[in-house]
């Protein structure tokens, strides 16, 4: 079964005092071995709350609903919270965006990553050493062995993120979803992260899902890719297709507005997308959605217009 | 040469008569802080600008390109006249900031930051905020000053609805709105915006990319413009200078910088820029140096460590920034 | 002026903009807290109190009669309506000197806490906003001025002095401003490396007006949980030295000066001591109520 991840019809719902928040609706995908989904869209789209409702890590007062949701042939609607505990780090392990944050300041990062294998595994804790050690090389950090005795604090921004991406395939896992893993570095340590996790991915034949608002990345780091706007996916499919061929008006404003050195003309004005920002989705007391936020519409302005060759895609695009 | 709208010829600035406009010249601008590492050791000096000389004329955009704690935002402060040089000469118009007073500097002189959720006073209303700097001037009646910040609330393209909210109801790119209102209310000349888009949404992003293009155009403004996004400094400045650790190390004209780089700081900064393209590929892995300590910096050329091209000269002696073209200075040794 | 520059202007709003003004979501917040309406109301009706006590008694607490004296509450045999919870020492309407006994709780409460907060607050945001070696010596007198035992200096004043109602104000006062400095200080700190400091800089305001028209209002409703915090232990406080006779003198009808005189009948009378001790207590703890309620609604306000 080539189908790792499956979900359909995936939706959030969040309780508030203000009212029932729909922040995900209706959102499908499907992510085999050796591939890599790139989820885009800007804040509030619903993109992180989707990652959250496949791991099982929503708040409380969040509930969610799919028709589908299944991890490598495993249904996690059914699931228990003791076995999807067990599979969150085992299977499927998530790397954030912080990584200030996203390690505990307390304990040095051997203890981190060792814990991470030594929790799930049966392996004892030389063993998990030795695969720490290991990892933290294959990312890329130099003298590995020291590093374990080092606490966060002492490491910089994009040694942490390595240090994530080792804790996150420590216990082999099938999924890893990365959610806005390089948005907090430096433009050059972003590119060395970006290297590493493809390659891998290559190499481990590993799923793994990328959240991004940054288009250029995500066209370079995934095969399809999934548009989000205000919970909703408007467009998907292969990424060289979406790129290429963008069909939804929000995709081809998105693609406007990014100044491309050498495609966008200098001092002039970028295209842009004329909404109120992403809208949050109530829902009316009865459960129906309330009507749409302004209808979007695309100003194309000053770019070269993308070239538009028609073909069959194996993919869709969102009503607008 | 291809004229950008406004009719301004921004490749040869010099046919327009522009040179010789100097708005603003940093010379041998240095800022060390102190800091305590150690709770018993002596403090460690920081340097955190290092000998820095930038020239800027009239209605040029300077893009200050560099990573965390390579000292823009300590630079931006200083030209702000919120922080002073521990040594060297900031000259506005000709004339020193330092003595002056805080007023002489923020008629003329700006801000707009990054983060539009700590740069607006959550407590105060937008108008409040947007008419701040002709309050703290004592210029005109509250009536006049509250008329002149609508008028420049419009301009930046705020919903009149909004005039009386709270920076709390605001969007982002809103929030940017009220700050270049804010930053525009006193007409200065020079406005440095230290990454005013980095924080915001791709679309909203454009938005306030072509706000501040039109703003520059309309009003003839001088900006700074510091960013680490290499596509965004591409569309917008006239000039580019890069930084790494306090000091400038390639400063030329947009056109040359991207055509050829010659500070291996600068090629590795544009290897990096990733343009949306499936077909593009993605740099490989390499070991992860990492940003040198700013206390302890390496001896001789500070980039050296991360420096394919590095020779013996390059770990002892520190290379001075030299003009190499027209209009082109670098800080390597390789080059010369 | 072309298009692209303001597309807000042509932005088409929602149909309706659903979402609650903030203040609703600051009364549903305020409604929601138990805590908070239980606190608050036993609050104000202390508060109404002490204000309508001429009208709710018609006694005068100050009044001694000394026929009448150490009468038994209604619920014994021999008490009356006329003195429903009986007669002090000189006569005294008993229930008379509990009612305007809130007052003096209340008023040396409010007038402590805000001598303590102008002290307080102006250390603390001077200390937080200036850094360096201002801080140094406001955090040198904040440390020595928790370490001064309130007791003994209250006792050194009180032997040198007649004591009265305004020294408990002021000593009370002067002993409560270190909370505020603390919070202040912090906070001021925080606010500090905020950007909007650094444009209000830029924008060329004098570091006076950067602290009244920037800090101040960010820095309220922290002082505000802690004023209210702090009017409990006032009370706490002038209860306290007023027991131990360091307190306002007597004939003030203050509720620890009951408790002290009434310490003698503490067996054989018991309500003597149990009436004000229990006023004393549902007034501190309706304060605390109040002021961790205000706290619980504060900070997820005040969080952006």
């Amino acid at each position: 079964m080539n189908e790792l991840l499956k979900a359909i019809d995936l939706d959030v719902e969040i309780r508030m005092t203000e009212g029932l928040l729909h922040p995900v609706r209706n959102v499908s995908f499907s992510l085999g071995r050796g591939e890599t989904l790139g989820i885009v869209g800007e804040s509030g789209c619903g993109k992180s709350l989707t990652s959250l409702a496949v791991m099982g890590l929503l708040p409380r007062s969040a509930a969610r609903r799919a028709r589908h949701l299944s991890l490598a042939g495993q249904d996690l609607l059914k699931i228990n919270k003791r076995d999807m505990a067990h599979l969150r780090g085992n299977k499927i392990a998530m790397i954030f965006q912080e990584p200030m944050t996203s390690l505990n300041p307390c304990y040095s990062v051997g203890n981190q990553l060792v814990e991470s294998l030594h929790r799930h595994g049966k392996v004892g804790v030389q063993e998990a050493s030795k695969r720490a050690i290991y990892l933290l090389e294959r990312t890329g950090i130099t003298a590995p062995a020291s590093r374990l005795k080092q606490y966060p604090h002492q490491l910089s921004g994009g040694l942490r993120q390595r240090v994530m991406i080792a804790m996150a395939l420590m216990c082999r896992p099938e999924v890893i979803i990365a959610d806005e893993p390089t948005t907090a570095l430096d433009v050059t340590i972003q590119a060395q992260i970006l290297g590493l996790l493809a390659e891998i991915q290559k190499e481990t034949g590993i799923g793994m899902i990328f959240i991004s608002h940054n288009l250029g990345i995500v066209s370079r780091i995934a095969e399809k890719v999934m548009v989000m706007y205000a919970g909703e996916v408007v467009e998907t499919g292969s990424t060289v297709d979406v790129f290429t061929q963008p069909l939804h008006p929000y995709t081809q404003g998105l693609l406007d507005c990014i100044p491309v050195p050498g495609r966008t003309k200098r001092g002039t004005m970028l295209g842009y997308i004329s909404r109120a920002r992403c809208p949050a989705r109530w829902a009316s007391s009865e459960g129906a959605p309330l009507p749409a936020a302004a209808p979007m519409r695309s100003r194309i302005a000053g770019a070269r217009p993308w070239t538009y060759t028609p073909s069959r895609r194996a993919g869709s695009i969102g009503a607008s | 040469m291809p004229l950008e709208p406004g009719g301004i010829d921004r490749t040869q600035p010099e046919k327009n008569g522009l040179m010789n406009d100097i708005q603003l010249e940093l010379r041998n601008v240095s800022r060390i802080f102190s800091v305590r590492k150690h709770p018993f050791r002596p403090k460690a000096a920081l340097q955190a600008v290092d000998d820095v000389s930038l020239r800027l004329r009239r209605k040029e955009i300077l893009g200050l390109v560099g990573e965390s704690g390579c000292g823009k935002s300590t630079l931006a402060r200083l030209l702000l006249g919120v922080l002073s040089c521990t040594s060297g000469d900031i000259l506005l118009q000709g004339s020193s900031i330092s003595g002056q007073s805080r007023r002489f500097i923020s008629s003329r002189v700006q801000p707009i930051f990054q983060d539009p959720y700590s740069s607006l006073n959550p407590r105060k209303r937008v108008r409040s905020i947007a008419r701040l700097p002709l309050t703290a001037h004592g210029i005109d009646t509250k009536a006049e000053r509250n008329r002149r910040a609508e008028e420049m609330l419009n301009l930046v393209g705020l919903p009149r609805r909004l005039y009386s909210a709270y920076p709390t109801q605001l969007s982002g790119g809103q929030r940017q709105r009220v700050a270049i209102a804010r930053a525009l209310i006193m007409k200065p000349e020079i406005i440095i915006c230290d990454e005013p888009t980095s924080a915001l949404d791709v679309s909203v992003q454009a938005q306030i990319l072509n706000l501040l293009l039109g703003l520059h155009q309309e009003l003839g403004l001088t900006y700074i413009f510091i960013s680490h996004d290499l596509a965004v400094i591409e569309h917008i400045a006239t000039r580019v200078a890069v930084m790494y650790l306090g000091r400038i190390v390639e400063e030329a004209s947009v056109e040359r910088f991207f055509k050829e780089p010659k500070h291996p700081y600068s090629k590795t900064l544009l290897d990096s820029v990733l343009a949306p393209d499936p077909h593009g590929g993605l740099p490989g892995l390499q070991p992860d140096i990492g940003f040198p300590d700013p206390t302890n910096p390496p001896p001789g050329c500070t980039f050296h460590p991360r420096c394919s091209e590095a020779t013996a000269a390059c770990l002892q002696i520190a290379p001075k920034l030299t003009a190499i073209g027209e209009e082109h200075h670098l800080a390597c040794h390789l080059a010369t | 002026m072309p298009d692209g520059m303001m597309p807000e202007a042509e932005i088409l709003e929602p149909a309706e903009e659903v979402g609650v003004s903030q203040r609703t979501i600051l009364l549903r917040r305020i409604v929601g807290h138990k805590g908070l309406l239980v606190g608050t109301s036993i609050v104000l009706f202390f508060i109404l109190v002490a204000l309508f006590a001429p009208i709710i008694t018609r006694h005068d607490p100050y009044g001694q009669d000394l026929y009448h004296r150490l009468q038994n509450p209604v619920w014994y045999a021999d008490g009356d309506w006329e003195n429903p919870l009986g007669t002090d020492r000189m006569g005294r309407d008993y229930l008379t000197r509990l009612i305007y006994g809130s007052r003096v709780s209340l008023i040396i409460g409010f007038s402590a806490v805000a001598i303590s907060m102008v002290i307080g607050c102006t250390l603390g945001i001077v200390g937080g906003y200036f850094r360096g070696r201002i801080d140094m010596m406001i955090n040198y007198l904040t440390t020595v001025q928790l370490s001064m035992p309130v007791i003994i200096v209250a006792l050194a004043i009180m032997s040198l002095t007649k004591g009265s109602f305004l020294l408990v104000i002021f000593i009370i006062g002067f002993f409560g401003w270190t909370g505020f400095a603390i919070v202040t200080r912090s906070t001021t700190q925080q606010i500090r490396s905020l950007d909007y400091i650094v444009a209000a800089q830029a924008a060329g305001c004098s570091n006076f007006k950067i602290i009244f028209s920037e800090i101040l209002p960010n820095v309220l409703p922290q002082v505000i949980v802690v004023a209210t915090l702090g009017i409990a232990g006032a009370i706490l406080a002038e209860t306290g030295l007023s027991f131990l006779g360091l307190g306002v003198n007597p004939p003030t009808p203050s509720w620890g000066l009951m408790v002290n005189e009434g310490k003698v009948f503490m067996f054989t009378k018991p309500w003597v001591i149990l009436f004000p001790g229990i006023l004393i207590f549902l007034l501190v703890y309706a304060m605390n109520m109040l002021g961790d309620g205000l706290r619980d609604i504060i900070s997820p306000e005040g969080r952006n």
